[in-house]
């Protein structure tokens, strides 16, 4: 005999009883009963979010939307397997692309770029992809708007690395631009804009037509050393300069002002530290644009092939003097963003399933204020205030 | 050009039709040979597929153990193992697609001292066989700029059915 039907044997009676005791307790306390109503509640609360691409597979995953101030989980947005994340900057619209394979794990694969309203969680429009886009660890810069928000530019990688630039307003796609080579979406500050990172050391820059179908391409003069010491694809942006970190520690500064990009700096933050630490992690870098300062996270005893390894301190720096302004022991993330504002916060999902929250010192150091679980391959985390 | 800009160079040279072509006409064995000889040629040249000059190893390779992590050819893999999931070191389980297309490692065999190189396949069209052992290992591994040396994409990209099942690890060449 099983459980569960021995289970429902023990329960028949209790069964049988209920609807006895569910008439007496109507008639003696009906005056005063108001039966509940299940509703949808309309609008998640109001406050500043932090959004997590809890990244998935083997099948569906979602953007987590948390408060900022509570850690409060306010929705899911539902986003298909390997979704990638943007949200937009006034934090009211999130977009994902996503796999839709007929089978789930076979079957011709649909991909779509899906929008979503934030406050209220409602799905669409929707635009189909061309079935290229990478389907790629959460890396922010594998989905990204052009600076004046008109166009998404999608990532592919079959594996030819080509970008995929949608028209939000009309969602239509107006090209598939071939990006031989090369991989990331760097938007510039204004325009159409952006540049993406060449295996040879250049980054390429591209300007898109007014209507998106064309683009002009511009080549910049190596920038760094993909064999000697390649640069991880997160960036960090501080005003007209879009810093990188390379795999032994190195900040470059580049400037995407001009029709190239240009290296305005290159500092060296492990210069006589002890410990041989180096930077590794996935969105391993963000901007504290409200401090002009770089978070970074770092490892100690750094070698070949640990380049993914996620924090054991994550490091303020002043990116123009190379100056390391504050060592935290944050241990265990390997992606994080950092608020804007003036007093900011730090978000980053750890290795344990984390969603961590650190207050930034007035000394730039690092003291955790929150966690909550999060779920997936959360490897985005994203803010817009 | 070294090695891996060959590789590169010649994936972002193939369009999808173009990739899907060689794998309809020649299969995935004609298709992993040429690889593999590309690497092998190209080994010869002097610049190394990674630069071993920042220090040691971050994997500590064993030979006799291919169901746990560390083993030597797993270097590079990021994946789950599937020989724990009903395949072997170099076969997908059974039902599963090989995929089409690969990243390269290149791995230090304690036993003989020689440096292999791995094409880590993805077995596709199954689900992800969360039962086996998750490994992540990036010795030589790089960004999606250098995308032949690159793991944390799923390269069932250019199969038919492109669900992650699991990982497997083929010799391909000596890069020494």
């Amino acid at each position: 005999m099983s459980e569960p039907t021995t289970l429902r044997r023990c329960l028949r009676p209790a069964a049988l009883a209920l609807p006895l005791a569910l008439s007496f307790a109507s008639a003696t306390l009906a005056e005063d009963f108001v039966p509940e109503v299940v509703t949808t509640k309309p609008a998640i609360d109001p406050g500043a979010n932090v959004f997590v691409s809890e990244q998935q597979w083997i099948g569906a995953g979602s953007i987590a939307v948390f408060n900022q101030e509570t850690l409060k989980l306010q929705e899911q947005l539902p986003v298909g397997a390997m979704g990638l994340m943007a949200i937009t900057p006034d934090g009211k619209t999130a977009y994902a692309v996503s796999s839709y394979m007929k089978r789930i794990t076979y079957g011709a694969n649909e991909m779509a770029l899906t929008s979503y309203d934030v406050t209220t969680g409602v799905i669409g429009p929707e635009v189909i992809l061309p079935p290229k886009a990478a389907m790629a660890l959460g890396y922010a810069m594998l989905l990204r708007f052009s600076p004046d928000q008109k166009f998404m530019l999608v990532q592919n990688a079959t594996p030819a690395s080509s970008i995929t630039v949608v028209d939000l307003a009309s969602g239509a796609v107006t090209q598939e631009l071939p990006t031989p080579g090369c991989w990331g979406i760097y938007p510039a500050l204004s325009g159409t804009k952006f540049s993406t990172i060449c295996g040879d050391g250049t980054f390429a820059s591209y300007t898109l037509s007014e209507d998106g179908a064309s683009a002009e391409k511009t080549v910049s003069a190596p920038v760094f050393d993909a064999d000697a010491d390649p640069i991880f694809v997160q960036d960090a942006r501080l005003g007209d300069t879009l810093y990188f970190a390379t795999y032994k520690g190195k900040l470059i500064g580049l400037s995407d002002a001009g029709d190239a990009i240009e290296k305005v700096s290159e500092t060296d933050i492990v210069a006589g530290v002890e410990g041989n630490w180096a930077p590794g992690g996935y969105g391993m870098m963000a901007a504290a644009a409200g401090k002009g300062a770089l978070f970074i996270s770092m490892h100690p005893d750094a070698k070949d092939g640990s380049q993914k390894t996620a924090s054991k301190e994550i490091w303020a720096v002043d990116p123009v003097a190379g100056k390391v302004l504050a060592r935290s022991e944050a241990e265990g993330m390997g992606s994080f963003t950092v608020t804007p504002g003036a007093e900011p916060l730090l978000f980053g999902t750890s290795e344990e399933g984390k969603l961590l929250k650190f207050t930034v010192g007035e000394d730039y150091a690092l003291t955790k204020a929150g966690e909550v679980d999060v779920v997936g391959f959360a490897m985005h985390v994203a803010v817009t205030e | 050009m070294n090695l891996f800009d060959k590789i590169t160079d010649w994936m972002d040279r193939a369009t999808e039709a173009g990739v899907r072509s060689v794998a309809h006409k020649a299969g995935r064995r004609s298709f992993l040979a040429r690889a593999g000889l590309g690497l092998v040629g190209a080994a010869v040249l002097p610049v190394l597929p990674f630069d071993r000059a920042t220090g040691g190893r971050a994997y500590a390779a064993q030979t006799t153990d291919e169901y746990a992590c560390d083993y030597w050819r797993y270097c590079a893999l990021d994946g789950n193992l599937c020989n724990s999931c009903g395949g072997t070191l170099t076969q997908c389980p059974p039902g599963s697609e090989v995929s089409k297309v690969s990243w390269v490692g290149t791995c230090h065999n304690p036993s003989d001292g020689k440096d292999y190189l791995v094409s880590y396949n993805d077995c596709c069209g199954r689900a992800e066989c969360d039962s086996s052992p998750f490994c992540n290992a990036n010795e030589g591994e790089r960004p999606g700029y250098r995308m032949g040396l690159h793991n944390d994409i799923n390269w069932c990209m250019a199969n038919a059915s492109q669900g992650y099942h699991c990982t497997v690890a083929a010799l391909v060449g000596i890069a020494e």
